[in-house]
C-alpha cells in the first residue's frame, strides 16, 4: 500500500520536473516564433503642407545601453542606426511681393523637416538581459537626436538654403519674373 | 612561451572578430532635392506580436500602435520649365505626378498598448521587436490604397499651392495640368 503511494508521488514528482524542465528550456533556450499580425490599418488624418525641402542627409550612428545584471555584471544593448534628415522652408511663412517684373520674396530660416529613423533603419547588435520597449525608445531617441545633430555640424542647413534659393529662383523666373530677388530672415 | 603569448593575445583576437565593423561603417551622404512637399497624412496601425509556441506554457503576445507620418508632393527637379507657357495674365504650367517623398515612424510613436506574457515565458528580446516592427513598416508602405488616398490629396493640394501662388503675383487665369 505505502509502496503504491510511493511510487504515485515519484511518477507525480517525475512529471512536473520533465513540465518545468521543459518550461526553463523554452523560456531560455529554445527560440520560438514571434510574427506580426495586424489588427486594422487606417488613414488617421491628412493636411495641407507646403514644404520646400531642399537638402536631404543621410548618416548612421552607433549607441549602447547598459544596466545592472540580476547577478552579476551588466546587460548591454548596441545598436545601429541608419537615418535621413530632410531639410528645407516652409513655404506657408513665404512672403511674396511682385514690382514690375521684379518678385521680391522672404523666407524663414532653413530647417529641419523631418529626422526619419524608421524601425528598419535599426539593427540591434548585440543585447544581453531583458530590455523594456520603453528604455529601447529612449535609446532610438538617442540616435535620432545624434544624427540630426551630426546633420546640422555638416552644414545641412546651408546646403538647404544655398539650394533653396537657386531651386526658387528657377522656379520663379520659369513663371515669367525676370527679376527675382530672395531674402532669407535669419532669425525665426 | 609561445603558447603564452598566443594565450594572452587569444582575448585580443576574439574581440577583434567580434566587433562587427561592418555595421559601423555608415555612409555619409548630402543630397540636393528639391521635394515639394503639399500633403502630410498621418497612418494609424495596431498590430501585434504573437508567438504561438509553446502556448500551453502561458501567453506571450504584446500589442502595438503605431503612427506613421507621410509626405508626399511635387518633385520639381522633374519640372520642365518650357512646359510653362504664359499670355498676360494667363498662366498654364504642367507638374510632374505627386510621389511620396517619406515615412516617418519615430520611436516614440510605437506605442506599447497591452501586454500579456505569462510566468514560465520569457519577454521578448529587442530583436524580436526589431523584425515585428519592420514588418508592420513593409506593410504600411505596401498599401495601394493609402498611397493612391495620400497622392490624390497631394495633387489637389498642390494645384491649390500653385493656384494661390501665382494669384497673389498678378496672374488671373491659372491652369495646372499633371503629366500623365
Amino acid at each position: 500500500m505505502t509502496k503504491g503511494i510511493v511510487k504515485k508521488v515519484i511518477l507525480a514528482a517525475c512529471a512536473i520536473a520533465i513540465i518545468i524542465g521543459y518550461a526553463c528550456y523554452a523560456k531560455f533556450f529554445k527560440k520560438s516564433t514571434t510574427e506580426m499580425v495586424s489588427i486594422s490599418q487606417s488613414i488617421e488624418e491628412m493636411k495641407k503642407i507646403s514644404e520646400f525641402c531642399t537638402a536631404n542627409y543621410f548618416q548612421g550612428v552607433m549607441v549602447m545601453d547598459s544596466m545592472p545584471g540580476i547577478l552579476l555584471g551588466y546587460n548591454k544593448i548596441v545598436m545601429t542606426a541608419n537615418g535621413q534628415i530632410r531639410a528645407g522652408f516652409d513655404l506657408s511663412q513665404m512672403e511674396t511681393e511682385s514690382v514690375g517684373d521684379t518678385l521680391k520674396i522672404t523666407l524663414q530660416p532653413a530647417k529641419i523637416l523631418d529626422t526619419i529613423v524608421n524601425p528598419s533603419g535599426f539593427k540591434t547588435i548585440t543585447e544581453s538581459g531583458s530590455w523594456s520597449h520603453q528604455r529601447t525608445t529612449k535609446l532610438k531617441n538617442k540616435a535620432r537626436g545624434e544624427i540630426a545633430k551630426l546633420a546640422v555640424n555638416d552644414g545641412v542647413l546651408t546646403a538647404a538654403k544655398e539650394n533653396g534659393i537657386k531651386l526658387l529662383t528657377a522656379m520663379f523666373s520659369s513663371f515669367g519674373f525676370d527679376n527675382v530677388e530672395i531674402t532669407v530672415n535669419q532669425k525665426q | 612561451m609561445k603558447k603564452t603569448t598566443f594565450i594572452l593575445a587569444l582575448p585580443l583576437l576574439l574581440a577583434a572578430c567580434s566587433s562587427n565593423n561592418a555595421d559601423a561603417d555608415f555612409q555619409k551622404q548630402l543630397k540636393q532635392v528639391a521635394e515639394l512637399g503639399t500633403v502630410e497624412g498621418k497612418i494609424n496601425k495596431v498590430f501585434a506580436l504573437n508567438d504561438e509556441d509553446y502556448s500551453w506554457l502561458g501567453n506571450r503576445t504584446e500589442i502595438y500602435e503605431c503612427k506613421a507620418t507621410v509626405k508626399a508632393g511635387i518633385d520639381m527637379d522633374k519640372f520642365n520649365s518650357e512646359k510653362v507657357n504664359t499670355d498676360g495674365d494667363k498662366i498654364t504650367i504642367e507638374l510632374p505626378e505627386p510621389e511620396i517623398f517619406s515615412y516617418n515612424i519615430t520611436p516614440d510613436e510605437i506605442r506599447e498598448i497591452f501586454s500579456d506574457i505569462g510566468t514560465l515565458r520569457s519577454n521578448f528580446s529587442e530583436k524580436e521587436r526589431e523584425d515585428v516592427f519592420q514588418a508592420a513598416e513593409v506593410e504600411i508602405k505596401g498599401d495601394e490604397d493609402i498611397r493612391n488616398s495620400i497622392l490624390k490629396e497631394a495633387k489637389e493640394s498642390a494645384k491649390t499651392f500653385f493656384e494661390v501662388l501665382l494669384r497673389q503675383n498678378g496672374y488671373n487665369t491659372i491652369n495646372i495640368n499633371f503629366e500623365n
